[in-house]
C-alpha cells in the first residue's frame, strides 16, 4: 500500500540543509523533526516544527554577521 | 500614454460606455492608429461604404482578398469584430458586416475636417514661466506622495478658481491598493504596493494614478469615462504643448480639467476675461509615454550620492524624497538641505521584507543619481543589496505530501507523470521510489493512484 505522509518540504542550499540536519541531531529524540531526508538540498519535516526551524536558521544567519557600530557601542559601555 | 489608454479601452470598457466612446473624435483617431495595418485598411474601406457589406463567399467582402490572403482578411475582420467596431449579423437573409454607426459617422467627420479643436489663440494673460509650471506641478504631486507616505496631512486640493468637486485622493489611493484603511484608528497606511509605487519612475506613477482614476469612473458609470478618455487622448495626441481655454470646454470636460489640475498635470492661470489651463511638465511626461516622455522633457536633477562605504548623501529639501530614502536607508543626520544615511543590512532587509525587489532599489539609486557623482553607483553596494535579497529567499518551504512504498515501478512512473501534469510535482527520486507533491493536490493523487492500482491489477 502506498504510504502518504503530510508535512513540509524544505529546499535550500547544501550548507543550510546540513545545518538543519545537525540541528535535528541536537534535539532530544522526542523533539526531532525530520521525517525523511531527501538528498542534499531537500528535507521533509513535520509541519508543526517549521516556525522553530525558521527561527533557528535566522538566529544562525544573524550570528554570522558583524555589525561594527553595535560592537563599538558595546566597547564604549564596557 | 496613448498605447496605455487604447489597451485600457480594449480591455476594460464595455457596452454602453464603449458606444459613448466611439463618438469621441480623439478616441476614434487613437483606436484607428493603434490597429494593425490590414485591419486599419479594412476599417477605412468599410467606413466609406453605406455601412453594411455582404459577407460570405463570392460577395464583395470576399473579392477583396486573393485566394492566399483570404485567411488574413478574415483574421483582420475578426479582430475588428472583437473590438466592437464590426458586427457580423444576418440581414435580409444574408450575412453582412455592419460597421458601428456612431464610429463610422465620427470617423468620416474626422477624416474630412481633421481633429480640429477650437484654436486657443494666444493667451492674453502672461504665460507662466517653466519654473512656475514646475513649481506648481511639483507642489501638487508631492502633496499626493507625502500623503501616501505619511497617511496623515492634507492630500492635494483642487484650485478653488475652477469650482468643481475635487477627486477624493484617499479613496483613490486606497482603491489602487497603495494604501489600506486601518479599522481601529480609521487612518490610512501605506502598503507593499505603495512602497513599490514610491520607488517607481515618474511616468509609471502618473500612469497608475490616471489609470486608477479612469477605473473609478468606469465603475461609477455615466458619461464621464468617455469624456475623460477623450480629454486625455487629446492631451496625448497634441503633445501637451498648447494651453487650453476653460470657457471652450463643456461641463463634463471642465470637471476632468479640474481633476487634472488637482493632480498637477494642468495649471490654471486666470487671465483678463478667460481662464487658461497650461499643461505642466507632468503632462508632457505622461503624453510622451515612458522613456520617450522622460527624455523629451528636461530630466529633473538627480540628488543622491552613494559611496562605496554604503554612505548615502542626498541634497534635497523635499520631505517626500527624504521619506522615500528612509524606506531602505538608515538616517544618520538630517540637515535643512542634506540627508545623510547609511545602507545597513537591517535597513535594506526591512525594505526587502516589505516586498520591494532589490532591482527596484538599485534602479531608484541609479535614476536619481546626482550629476556630479560617478556615472555608476558603486557595484559593491548594488551587489550587496542583491545578496541580501537572496539571503531572505535562502530557505523555502512548501506544504507537501510524501508518497512512499510504491508496489511497482509502473505505478511510480505513472504517479510522477500525473503529478507533473498537475504542475504539483516538488521532488521525485526514482531509486528510492519517493514522490513529493503539493498538499493541495493530495485528493487528486489518491484518486489517480486508486485508478492505476485497479488498472494494473495490484
Amino acid at each position: 500500500m502506498v504510504q502518504a505522509t503530510h508535512g513540509v518540504l524544505i529546499t535550500g542550499d547544501v550548507v543550510l540543509i546540513e545545518f538543519i540536519r545537525s540541528l535535528n541531531e541536537e534535539q532530544p529524540p522526542k523533539e526531532r523533526f525530520i521525517i525523511k531526508d531527501l538528498g542534499e538540498k531537500n528535507l521533509f519535516i513535520k509541519d508543526k516544527k517549521v516556525e522553530f526551524v525558521q527561527k533557528k536558521v535566522a538566529e544562525w544567519q544573524q550570528s554570522l554577521r558583524f555589525e561594527p557600530k553595535k560592537d563599538q557601542q558595546q566597547q564604549q559601555q564596557q | 500614454m496613448v498605447e496605455g489608454l487604447v489597451s485600457f479601452i480594449t480591455t476594460s470598457v464595455r457596452g454602453e460606455q464603449l458606444e459613448r466612446l466611439f463618438v469621441q473624435p480623439y478616441a476614434v483617431v487613437a483606436i484607428l492608429r493603434s490597429l494593425p495595418p490590414l485591419a486599419r485598411h479594412m476599417l477605412l474601406r468599410l467606413a466609406s461604404t453605406a455601412g453594411t457589406v455582404p459577407a460570405g463567399k463570392r460577395t464583395l467582402a470576399d473579392s477583396w482578398a486573393t485566394s492566399d490572403g483570404s485567411s488574413k482578411l478574415s483574421a483582420a475582420l475578426c479582430e475588428l469584430a472583437e473590438l466592437g467596431l464590426l458586427a457580423k449579423e444576418p440581414h435580409d437573409g444574408q450575412v453582412t458586416y455592419t460597421v458601428n454607426a456612431g464610429f463610422q459617422a465620427q470617423l468620416r467627420r474626422t477624416m474630412c475636417s481633421g481633429c480640429a479643436c477650437p484654436l486657443p489663440g494666444h493667451p492674453a494673460a502672461p504665460v507662466p514661466s517653466a519654473a512656475e509650471l514646475d513649481a506648481y506641478a511639483r507642489r501638487q504631486w508631492e502633496a499626493l506622495l507625502l500623503y501616501l507616505v505619511n497617511g496623515n496631512g492634507t492630500p492635494p486640493m483642487a484650485p478653488p478658481v475652477l469650482h468643481a468637486t475635487p477627486i477624493d485622493i484617499p479613496s483613490l489611493l486606497a482603491a489602487a491598493g497603495l494604501m489600506v484603511k486601518d479599522e481601529c484608528t480609521l487612518e490610512q497606511k501605506i502598503t507593499e504596493h505603495g512602497f513599490q509605487f514610491l520607488l517607481a519612475n515618474l511616468y509609471s506613477q502618473l500612469w497608475s494614478a490616471v489609470r486608477q482614476y479612469l477605473t473609478l469612473l468606469n465603475t461609477a458609470g455615466g458619461a464621464d469615462l468617455a469624456v475623460a478618455i477623450n480629454f486625455l487622448l487629446r492631451l496625448g495626441l497634441q503633445g501637451a504643448a498648447a494651453a487650453m481655454a476653460h470657457s471652450q470646454l463643456d461641463s463634463a470636460e471642465r470637471t476632468i480639467a479640474a481633476h487634472m489640475c488637482q493632480l498637477g498635470l494642468l495649471m490654471p492661470v486666470p487671465g483678463a476675461n478667460e481662464l487658461w489651463l497650461h499643461p505642466t511638465r507632468l503632462a508632457a511626461v505622461l503624453a510622451g509615454g515612458g522613456r520617450a516622455g522622460e527624455a523629451a522633457v528636461a530630466p529633473e536633477e538627480g540628488y543622491v550620492i552613494v559611496e562605496s562605504n554604503f554612505r548615502v548623501y542626498a541634497y534635497t529639501t523635499s520631505a517626500v524624497q527624504v521619506a522615500v530614502l528612509r524606506v531602505f536607508v538608515r538616517c544618520d543626520a538630517l540637515l535643512p538641505n542634506l540627508f545623510v544615511g547609511t545602507i545597513t543590512r537591517e535597513s535594506a532587509t526591512n525594505a526587502l521584507d516589505t516586498g520591494i525587489a532589490a532591482d527596484q532599489v538599485v534602479a531608484f539609486l541609479r535614476q536619481h543619481a546626482h550629476p556630479r557623482a560617478a556615472a555608476k553607483t558603486p557595484t559593491v553596494v548594488t551587489d550587496q543589496i542583491r545578496l541580501w535579497a537572496q539571503e531572505l529567499k535562502r530557505l523555502q518551504e512548501k506544504n507537501a505530501t510524501l508518497y512512499d512504498k510504491f508496489e511497482s515501478k509502473e505505478l511510480y512512473v505513472g504517479a510522477v507523470a500525473h503529478a507533473r501534469q498537475l504542475n504539483a510535482l516538488l521532488y521525485s527520486c526514482e531509486d528510492r521510489r519517493q514522490l513529493v507533491v503539493e498538499s493541495a493536490f493530495h485528493g487528486l493523487m489518491v484518486g489517480h493512484l486508486k485508478e492505476r492500482k485497479q488498472a494494473l491489477g495490484l
